[in-house]
């Protein structure tokens, strides 16, 4: 019998159960994908928003602005990188300015920390590819960028080192509540359970309440990925104003030094994650707005994901009607950001739960000051890749050219708790493929690597999905 | 260990296997070639077709087996070769950091540098084709690697983007596997690839060939189930209602090749924009003095024989140079293109080695964009006209190459440019 | 009789060749060296490939073992060819050009190694 079972390892179920992992608590993750982090959570903006768009009255914006500031300790804790280069949401003409004045007035009722409006000059010489004709910008700088399927992932390798389990390549399909517990597909008896299923935490609500009164409708984003030689394009994480023409577009660099530009919007069906001519070409002419010599030709990779759209408009997190049933659902856009205070928003409402049940959450556990920290070899010192090699021989064989990853970065991936599994899991964790030969090089080492480290077969290994195979079966099968 | 080399060449493909043995002919050059894979012979050990050597050996022999007589050569020479070695930087032109499997991290010292790292391909996102991200997606040069060295089946029912040679070479490999190749779509309306190809690897076993076609969509969930292809008009765009669609499970992407230039960059060495590669003179020497590029790195070749020439030229030369004390600094004139030509090699002409004896002539190496039954080069300085050159059969896929009478150069030209007349 | 048209693949220039059969006698043209008129002779009568595979391979750093014919083997017979050599293995030490099978299939073409291992 567990005490929460949270549904989906995606950044928001990932962070509950990591804050929850310091109780004494019996915990499960489940997860109907073959790895953490597979929905919208590895396919976003990665950025930390500031705070000031979302507005001041909703859940959305409280928690934003509660969430920016939990960053710093978070990555401290679990060991993603996250870095707070600030951003501009840029403006020309009397109606921007409105817009931008608006979020600024919105922004300071949240007590989002340094905002200002900066004027045509500092703008200018703050990012000096964006398009001559913007007048003004709205500069936020606690806005940062993370790596957001890293703190999933961390999140998770996090709590089950305190002793959480993960059930992965698990599809809930039945709940059903006997007394005071539930029993999930027959088999997983549970005393409370944590709706975090993104796209999908209605059907998974519906399991349990016909009368479910929330829909959750996808939104798909489409993006570009630059390589890294369009390093220093922006500095800055850039939006246009809302009023804009290029609504919604943001150019940024990334955690690892590439360019990301995206997204467009369109309401698709769910897990619908495919790039469309139309949507690319609307994002492209966006950047190219913002930044006129946006070098689109260097690309390295399209992608699109997923938002839980929900039809309240806004988060939704509460016990629900079934007690002992948490929603953590509709988590749209600022869910990444405001992922820590959702985790210690569902913390509370469980620390309530148990309140009434007579059983009192505390005390906490004795839990370490820190994940352990990925060696990124690329990013050592001399005098520390010369240690690394004496340490682990692994570590002097270069698997990836491109993002210089290590053989023994690779095995660690794989072996950590909630570690790699795939192709692509292994690219998440430590960026073999993630460059710009995207895996020609390293993709048969690497799937020899997990071949090897899994006590599978070559045929067995996935790029990604359940059944996406690498290969089609042995040289002489006919 | 000695650590201090005249000659490192970095890379043990095809283009390093020349320049190291043809640098280590001269006698008290100490030459180093370092190789990130387990064996000597780079891209053509998976090369198992034949085409290779007909310039260089007048013999045609399979990419193995030209590989096989470098390596040879290798073996006979002194060079020291490092094995499982990665070159993580090259500082001031002279000290090379590497990391081996072997030997661990490693730091080299050479009077002179060879780059010879080759190239890579262009891959999904370089050719921006929507749809879902299934696998079965590799690029054409991957999937040879999994069949030929690997010994894997990458897939059953195949369809290629891309007519280059790789391409069109995959397509009758496939075949060969037991796999059904259902068809080849060339953006451009011609192929760049080998007319023999054509025949030998796709009318020989009945695969069409889509010129004027691109893949507008892919699908497919877990494995890739489906691909759409569609013909493009004079701007390259998709024209609605041309679409075909053909169930498979494999893609395979022959886009394009670039030049592996990380160290390149690394070292800020001045680049050029229509190789991709460094910019280098006749001798093969780039923007910093003491480092050379040589082969697929400095430019794309369609013919290795053209890369073992390259190479040994840049051995030799590297030789010569780190046996000079002072090293001549010349003015060096700069070759120009007119838009018809897609690539020019080298970019810079030097009229004396390294031991200031004077050069006769230059081999000058350019690609056209598009296909020509007939047309004129003409070489010029300014308005005057220095070189005037019919040529047949001009086409993308197989380099131009001229002569060029360097004392037909007016001793005051800083540059000359290659005009193409039709 | 109307002439055939084919691309010589004899080497990488690959000339477009147009062939006559006149009385029994063949006219090239378009070829830019004599190995075209022997190319059009055999293409337009027996026409033949050379094939190039890999086999597998045991006791080696590698699993696979580059191979060719040593001379071209009748077109027909490609395929087959292929099959059956997926049912072969062979044990390093081998050099590049040793013989591995002899008259395969019963043809005058011999298997050779294109790598040493």
């Amino acid at each position: 019998m567990f005490d929460w079972v949270i549904i989906g390892a995606g950044v928001s179920g990932a962070l509950i159960a990591q804050r929850l992992s310091a109780y004494p608590l019996k915990l499960l993750i489940i997860e109907k994908e073959n790895d953490v982090a597979c929905g919208a959570t590895k396919a976003n903006s990665a950025l930390i928003h500031a705070g000031y768009d979302a507005p001041f009255d909703s859940l959305r914006g409280r928690l934003n602005a509660e969430g920016n500031a939990m960053y710093d300790d978070l990555a401290e804790l679990l060991k993603f990188p996250f870095k707070r280069i600030g951003s501009l949401v840029l403006g020309v003409g009397a109606e921007d300015y409105t817009a931008l004045t608006k979020l600024y007035e919105n922004g300071l009722k949240l007590n989002i920390p340094g905002l200002k409006i900066l004027d045509q000059s500092r703008i200018h010489q703050m990012e000096p590819n964006i398009d001559p004709s913007f007048e003004y910008a709205l500069y936020a700088p606690t806005a940062g960028i993370t790596e957001p399927w890293e703190v999933a992932i961390a999140a998770c390798e996090y709590a089950m080192d305190q002793g959480a389990k993960l059930l992965l390549n698990t599809e809930v399909t039945e709940i059903v509540k006997i007394g005071e517990h539930f029993i999930i597909n027959g088999a997983i008896e549970t005393k409370g359970i944590i709706n975090a299923a993104g796209v999908h935490a209605d059907d998974i609500y519906r399991l349990i309440d016909g009368e479910i009164s929330f829909a959750i409708s996808p939104r798909r984003g489409e993006y570009f990925l630059l390589d890294k030689e369009a390093g220093g394009l922006v500095n800055h994480i850039l939006f246009t104003c809302p009023t804009y023409k290029g609504k919604g577009t943001i150019i940024a660099p990334t955690a690892h030094g590439n360019i990301i530009i995206g997204p467009n919007s369109e309401k698709v069906e769910k897990d619908y994650v495919n790039t469309t001519f139309e949507g690319l070409h609307d994002v492209k002419q966006n950047a190219l707005k913002m930044v006129p010599n946006c070098p689109l030709h260097l690309n390295i990779a399209n992608f699109s994901g997923v938002r839980a759209e929900p039809s309240t408009g806004d988060f939704i997190i509460e016990e629900s009607r079934i007690p002992g049933f948490i929603n953590v659902a509709g988590i749209k856009s600022p869910g990444l950001s405001a992922a820590p205070a959702i985790a210690k928003m569902v913390e509370s409402i469980v620390s309530d739960i148990h309140s009434r049940r007579g059983t009192a959450l505390g005390p906490m556990i004795q839990t370490p000051i820190s994940r352990r920290a990925r060696l990124h070899f690329s990013e050592l010192s001399e005098a520390e890749k010369i240690k690394a090699i004496a340490q682990d021989a692994k570590h002097a064989h270069i698997v990836c050219r491109c993002e210089q990853v290590t053989e023994a970065e690779i095995i660690d991936a794989i072996h950590r708790n909630a570690g790699a599994r795939t192709l692509n899991g292994v690219k998440r964790r430590v960026r073999p493929g993630a460059g710009r030969c995207q895996g020609g090089f390293c993709g048969p080492k690497v799937v020899a690597i997990l071949a090897r480290e899994l006590g599978i077969h070559r045929n067995e290994v996935e790029q990604e999905r359940k059944g996406s195979f690498v290969l089609s079966g042995g040289v002489q099968d006919e | 260990m000695n650590n201090k080399y005249d000659v490192i060449v970095v890379g043990g493909g095809p283009a390093g296997l020349a320049a190291a043995s043809e640098a280590a002919k001269n006698s008290g050059v100490r030459v180093a070639l370092i190789e990130r894979d387990a064996f000597l012979g780079g891209i053509l050990n998976q090369c198992i077709h034949t085409g290779f050597g007909l310039h260089h050996y007048k013999e045609e022999l399979t990419g193995t087996e030209y590989a096989h007589r470098g390596i040879m050569s290798i073996e006979a020479s002194s060079v020291d070769v490092y094995l499982e070695a990665m070159v993580m930087s090259i500082d001031e032109g002279h000290t090379v950091t590497l990391i081996s499997q072997t030997l661990g991290y490693v730091k080299l010292w050479g009077g002179a540098i060879i780059l010879a790292m080759g190239c890579r391909e262009r891959a999904r996102g370089s050719v921006i084709i929507p749809g879902t991200r299934p696998s079965g997606i590799f690029t054409a040069g991957t999937a040879q690697r999994y069949v030929n060295i690997e010994g894997d089946q990458v897939g059953k029912r195949v369809f290629i983007l891309g007519s280059g040679d790789i391409g069109l070479i995959m397509a009758r490999r496939m075949t060969l596997e037991g796999a059904q190749v259902l068809g080849v779509a060339e953006l451009m309306p011609f192929s760049s690839g080998l007319t023999r190809n054509i025949v030998q690897c796709l009318e020989d076993f009945d695969i069409p060939l889509f010129l004027s076609h691109t893949v507008v969509k892919i699908e497919g969930e877990t494995r890739l189930e489906q691909i759409t292809i569609a013909k493009v008009d004079a701007d390259y765009r998709p024209i609605s209602g041309t679409e075909k669609t053909f169930a498979c499970d494999t893609l395979l992407l022959s886009v394009g090749l670039i030049p592996e230039n990380e160290l390149s960059r690394q070292m800020a060495l001045e680049m050029h924009a229509l190789t991709r590669g460094p910019v280098i003179n006749n001798l093969m020497q780039t923007s910093m003095p003491s480092v050379f590029a040589c082969g697929n790195v400095a430019q794309v070749h369609d013919l290795v024989d053209h890369v073992s020439e390259e190479a040994e030229r840049a051995g030799k030369h590297t030789a010569i140079f780190s046996k000079t004390v002072v090293p001549m600094l010349e003015k060096a004139i700069t070759v120009e293109t007119d838009d018809a030509f897609g690539m020019v090699s080298p970019q810079k002409l030097v009229r004396f080695d390294f031991e200031n004896q004077p050069l006769q002539t230059a081999a000058l190496r350019l690609r056209v964009k598009k296909p020509y039954t007939s047309a004129w080069l003409v070489i010029k300085s300014g308005d005057v006209q220095l070189m005037r050159l019919r040529k047949n059969h001009l086409t993308p896929g197989e380099m131009v190459h001229i002569a060029v009478d360097l004392n037909a150069m007016p001793l005051e030209s800083e540059t000359i440019k290659v005009y193409l007349e039709v | 009789m109307k002439p055939v048209e084919k691309i010589c693949i004899s080497c990488p220039v690959g000339c477009h060749l147009s062939i006559e059969m006149n009385h029994g006698e063949l006219l090239v043209k378009g070829n830019a060296c004599p190995r075209g008129v022997d190319y059009a002779r055999i293409e337009m009568t027996e026409p033949k490939r050379m094939v190039t595979t890999t086999v597998a391979l045991t006791e080696a750093a590698i699993n696979r073992l580059p191979v060719k014919t040593d001379r071209p083997i009748d077109k027909d017979k490609v395929i087959a060819l292929c099959k059956f050599l997926r049912t072969v293995s062979f044990k390093a030490p081998i050099q590049c050009g040793d013989v591995l099978i002899t008259e395969i299939l019963g043809t005058d073409v011999n298997l050779v190694a294109t790598r040493s291992v």
